[in-house]
């Protein structure tokens, strides 16, 4: 069993007056993939953009309790810029810049004061190879990022988070407008890249979580009903509802 | 049933015609525009040759003298006068409400933006003319005369000691606050379409405010950008009556900016009342050299706007 | 971590600069509107809508002669304009839909809404006023039917590209032939935006003055002729500004005044019908 990474204690969320996440108490361990499930609207989108801070873009986000991250409250953070270079992101669709694929990937790496072109040339192959876009990309760099196809530009945008060598990636469905093939080689993806980073993932699909992570949290209405190994949970779930929820009666 | 289709058939033909009469009529007009333009301009073409009305630099019309070096001059420089001060106040003002304006006051900035850019042109040459070319005597020009105006070499085109009040460089302020809200208003609605998600995915990358703006934002909203712009400037060039309140309408060479000038516009409106024969020629000649350079800059930001659109 | 100190303090340092070009624009927003109401209301009184021209020793009068004289060119410029402009946009976008001539059109009217209004206005000056060597309320309304219709042409186009498709096929699937189509189905859905076209079209030509100076010209009585010259608000504004009395000026900026609040007006009432949609 591995160290715990962050821990929300008692975390609450509201959109203004609108309180949308209860109470939220949960351990996410390093070197591991947890996957958030639950219906739609049940708050693990919410959630997941609390950790870095994202929602702060905004004018709405109220927050209660606790995200501590090695320990230190991330809620109470100031320098949100610092944090979001230790905890990277990838959205539900292709964000691709437009700048050149060379230019995307590399952009984390600049926010992170890396300079030397061959220190930045080295992460950028290291960062594409791993996301399995090198071999495709290579004679393109320059091309602008946006001319790729929705699975390359996700892989791109996986790539540019992964290149600063964050400590932990949030994925946002990440698959959820892309094709099977591409999916399988994100998830894929994913399984590999956990030796060194630890992944949050919010998934729409039950199988997908079943097949990429090693824990899944189980929400429903903002509220944590099950935080369990992913085994447990599918096989053995305590709650009547995640059972329900897992064998599709929702 | 025949006769009923026989009436569908007869009507329908009839709303035809009706619609694409009106289609050719504008049609039409906009041919007789260029037509009657040409043929009114011929006369001084014909009187002192088109070689002099380019390169004649001077403006006399008593003296037989067309040269429309000076009032293309005016209004070259009063628009470019306006696009120094308005590009960046425009592009900034729309940043701020798109970007860092507090959300509460967002909407008001935004209807306060465009009520600006609904006064109509006679306002804002009456507000130019009576108070804000004293203002601008008063307080920008010195401003001006003790910042640029100490420049080596070009120093002493932006500085003058006199405040004479209506000048290019007023004429160039008056079109900048009217084009400000025009270039503000295109950049926010281009901002407004960049995908919320590629503006979090820069911020969740670490970047600064500064960077997702120039990186993302800015890149992403280029083509409304420059297409407003372009549009922008066109309206400068051919802004009539502010310009004619406060630029004092003189087609002489000027030493600076602070200076009464003549553009085009200033230029017709002021003559067209008291001219005759071959003068009134040579002011339709300048409403066509307007016009010309007008459609070219419109061209430009059409051709723009479509280049961009296909990436 | 200097590096992350110079990029926060760059994007501060932009932070600033957008904070000062807003506060610029607001400054010079806030600056005319003070500077117009404050000098408008000097001769905001009921003289001002029910006396015309007076000699200065008189007191100046009222703008009545000028407000029917814009009203009346703008009225009958917007009756005939606006069939003529809804009936071209129709022509584009229905019945010479992907024809040559209709691409034209909308290009031409595209380009024709960014000419400046003072080209209209020495155009008709060498159409009309030159050759019959007069000025004339109709030439005025002319040039404003002008400007009106390349606006109205493009808006209706537009809006009714965007009836959807299924809806028109809809209606032919029943039978109908295409004038009854239009009439009934496609001009019915787009009617709001249409008339929120109408309304900001008659707003750019209602507080017009360029192409009015060179057709219209001015008049210091109360008149309904449109065969001879007529007064408007805008370039009696234009032209009390150069008057040496005081209390032109003071109607000028209440002209200002009055024609800024119509504008706004017209405005505002375009923008509740098109979020009424």
């Amino acid at each position: 069993m591995t160290n715990s990474i962050i821990e929300f204690k008692n975390l609450d969320f509201s959109y203004k007056q609108n309180q949308v996440v209860f109470n939220i108490n949960a351990i996410i361990r390093e070197n591991q993939v947890t996957a958030f499930i639950g219906p739609s609207g049940c708050g693990k989108s919410t959630i997941l953009r609390c950790i870095n801070r994202i929602h702060d873009l905004y004018d709405y986000p109220v927050y209660g309790g606790e995200i501590l991250f090695h320990g230190e409250d991330i809620l109470k953070e100031k320098d949100l810029i610092t944090l979001r270079t230790r905890i990277g992101m990838v959205f539900q669709k292709p964000t691709a810049f437009p700048i050149s694929i060379y230019e995307n990937v590399a952009y984390g790496l600049r926010m992170k004061g890396i300079k030397d072109k061959k220190i930045l040339d080295e992460k950028v192959e290291l960062a594409l190879r791993n996301s399995a876009l090198w071999d495709f990309a290579k004679d393109k760099l320059k091309q602008l990022g946006t001319e790729l196809s929705g699975g390359q530009q996700q892989r791109l945008c996986i790539a540019r988070a992964l290149a600063p060598e964050p400590e932990v990636i949030l994925f946002d469905e990440p698959t959820s407008a892309l094709d099977p093939v591409s999916t399988a080689q994100i998830e894929n993806f994913i399984q590999t890249i956990k030796k060194k980073v630890t992944v949050v993932i919010v998934t729409h699909s039950m199988q997908q979580a079943a097949r990429i992570s090693d824990r899944t949290a189980f929400f429903l209405d903002g509220e944590l009903l099950e935080c369990d190994t992913t085994d447990n949970i599918f096989t053995n779930p305590q709650d009547q509802r995640t059972e329900d929820y897992i064998s599709g009666r929702f | 049933m025949k006769h009923l289709i026989k009436k569908y058939n007869r009507n329908d033909k009839i709303s035809k015609i009706l619609t694409k009469g009106s289609g050719m009529l504008f049609l039409l007009i906009v041919i007789t525009l260029f037509a009657v333009l040409l043929i009114q301009s011929y006369p001084v073409i014909h009187h002192v040759g088109i070689l002099d009305l380019f390169t004649n630099s001077a403006w006399q019309p008593n003296h037989n003298h067309f040269g429309i070096i000076i009032p293309l001059t005016g209004t070259l420089l009063t628009t470019l006068i306006a696009g120094v001060i308005a590009i960046p106040v425009g592009i900034g003002t729309a940043l701020f409400i798109s970007e860092y304006c507090p959300f509460k006051i967002r909407a008001i900035l935004s209807i306060a933006i465009e009520l600006l850019a609904a006064i109509p042109s006679i306002v804002y040459g009456l507000w130019g003319y009576k108070s804000l070319a004293p203002f601008s005597a008063n307080y920008i020009q010195p401003l001006i005369t003790n910042t640029l105006g100490k420049l080596p070499f070009v120093g002493s085109f932006f500085s003058s000691a006199d405040a004479i009040g209506t000048s290019a460089f007023v004429a160039g302020l008056v079109l900048a606050i009217m084009i400000i809200p025009f270039i503000a208003s295109f950049t926010r609605d281009s901002l407004n379409q960049v995908p919320a998600v590629i503006r979090e995915s820069a911020f969740a990358l670490g970047a600064t405010h500064y960077e997702v703006v120039r990186d993302v934002m800015l890149p992403f909203a280029m083509r409304g950008l420059m297409t407003g712009i372009i549009m922008a400037i066109g309206r400068a060039l051919g802004e009539t009556m502010a310009v004619a309140y406060v630029i004092g309408n003189s087609p002489h060479w000027i030493n600076n900016i602070f200076q009464p000038f003549a553009t085009i516009t200033s230029t017709i409106t002021a003559e067209f009342k008291e001219a005759s024969g071959v003068h009134i020629s040579g002011l339709l000649f300048l409403a066509l050299i307007l016009l010309i350079v007008n459609t070219i800059t419109i061209l430009l930001a059409k051709r723009y706007a479509n280049k961009r659109s296909k990436v | 971590m200097s590096s992350l100190h110079l990029r926060k303090l760059k994007s501060f340092i932009f932070l600033i600069f957008c904070l000062v070009s807003a506060s610029i624009a607001l400054f010079f927003l806030l600056f005319i509107l003070y500077e117009v109401i404050k000098n408008g209301l000097q001769a905001f009184n009921i003289a001002l809508f029910s006396e015309d021209f007076k000699p200065a020793f008189l007191g100046g009068g009222g703008l009545r002669h000028a407000l029917v004289g814009q009203f009346l060119m703008t009225i009958v410029a917007s009756i005939i304009g606006i069939p003529l402009g809804i009936a071209g946009g129709i022509y584009v976008a229905e019945y010479g839909k992907g024809t040559r001539t209709a691409k034209l059109l909308s290009n031409i009217s595209d380009m024709a809404i960014s000419v400046p209004s003072i080209i209209v206005g020495t155009f008709i000056f060498g159409l009309i006023v030159m050759p019959f060597h007069g000025f004339s309320g109709w030439a005025g309304t002319i040039s404003l039917i002008i400007l009106l219709l390349p606006i109205i042409i493009r808006s209706t186009e537009e809006n009714i590209n965007q009836v959807s498709p299924l809806l028109r096929e809809t209606a032919y699937a029943l039978g109908a032939p295409r004038y009854l189509v239009i009439k009934d189905v496609v001009l019915k859905s787009a009617k709001q935006g249409i008339i929120t076209g109408v309304i900001l079209a008659i707003s750019r030509i209602a507080g017009e003055t360029a192409p009015l100076l060179f057709t219209s010209a001015n008049f210091s009585q109360l008149t309904f002729d449109m065969s001879n010259v007529i007064p408007s608000l805008t370039i009696t504004i234009y032209d009390y500004t150069n008057l040496p009395d005081q209390v032109y000026l003071n109607l000028a900026w209440s002209g200002s005044l009055l024609v800024t609040i119509v504008i706004l007006f017209i405005n505002i009432l375009a923008r509740y019908i098109f979020t009424k949609k």
